[in-house]
């Protein structure tokens, strides 16, 4: 009996920890990333000298 | 930028640095960059790192500056002199789709002489491979926004794996298209000064957050792109 019920913890432990997550992790989708960029602007919000 | 951020889904505004002193600008002299703040927050940048010219304003004004952004303003490498602290966040990490991309900054030598002997400039080279070994056990994409120079980007990208993208300044190099460094895997980009260009990269991340596809351009603002309503009334109120 009380190997049943150690075997049965177990079985319930394994079933947790997979509803947790603790298998593979799910894939990332791939992604298009746009990067606008700038610099060296020196105060853009006036016309330079 | 209105135009990309409504053709794109996910897109990123960053700046290289040399941004915040007013130089000769009188607008940007008499609010000591504050002008410059508000409006890149008008904008929506999601982040600026610092160059040499930015410590211009003195630590305490630009420590204001750094209040009022409502973006993040890196350096990975300037530490307030006789401490171990460092003047500004080192990286940020943004979430885009089921990825996640560190920024880290990292700022010129001559930022140094520019503070005044308030702060100290930490070799880039080794600030970039703590923050990126760092980094890589949460992000997937790394990009380093830069203001080293293009040179100097280039032997980052050789000398620090997994760096996906450099988004430059200082050199003031228009890399039109970006540079694809094929040893290292990374897009080099830098763009030029004064406003007058404006870059876009493009990326192709696959599920593993490396770059799977590239491009960009240059584009050059002139006359043809007509004042933007809500920047031209934003301005107008200084007048």
């Amino acid at each position: 009996m009380r190997r049943i019920k150690l075997v049965a913890l177990v079985a319930l432990a394994v079933v947790g920890l997979a509803f947790l997550g603790c298998g593979s992790p799910t894939p990332k989708r791939p992604l298009e990333l746009t990067v606008l960029h700038t610099n060296d602007t020196l105060g853009f919000t006036e016309p330079c000298g | 930028m209105k135009q990309e951020r409504e053709a794109s889904e996910n897109v990123l505004l960053l700046d290289g640095g040399n941004t915040l002193f007013p130089g000769d600008r009188p607008l940007v002299q008499q609010t000591q960059g504050q002008v410059i703040v508000e409006a890149m927050n008008l904008l929506g940048y999601d982040a600026l790192v610092l160059g040499d010219q930015d410590l211009w304003l003195g630590l305490d004004v630009l420590r204001q500056r750094m209040e009022e952004a409502e973006f993040p303003i890196l350096s990975a490498n300037v530490v307030i002199q006789g401490t171990d602290q460092l003047l500004a966040t080192p990286y940020v990490i943004k979430e885009i789709g089921d990825h996640k991309a560190a920024i880290i900054g990292l700022t010129n030598q001559e930022a140094a002489n520019a503070a005044g002997g308030a702060v100290v400039v930490r070799n880039p080279l080794e600030a970039l491979k703590d923050y990126a070994a760092q980094v890589s056990e949460e992000a997937d994409v790394i990009i380093v926004l830069s203001h080293l120079g293009a040179e100097m980007d280039l032997q980052l990208a050789g000398e620090v794996q997994g760096i996906d993208l450099i988004v430059g300044g200082y050199s003031r190099d228009v890399l039109d298209p970006p540079l694809w460094d094929e040893p290292s895997s990374t897009v080099i980009a830098q763009v030029g000064y004064q406003g007058q260009q404006i870059g876009v990269v493009s990326l192709e991340i696959d599920s593993q957050g490396k770059v799977a596809g590239h491009g960009g351009q240059v584009v050059v603002l002139t006359e043809e792109f007509a004042d933007d309503p809500e920047m031209r009334a934003f301005l107008d109120q200084y007048e």
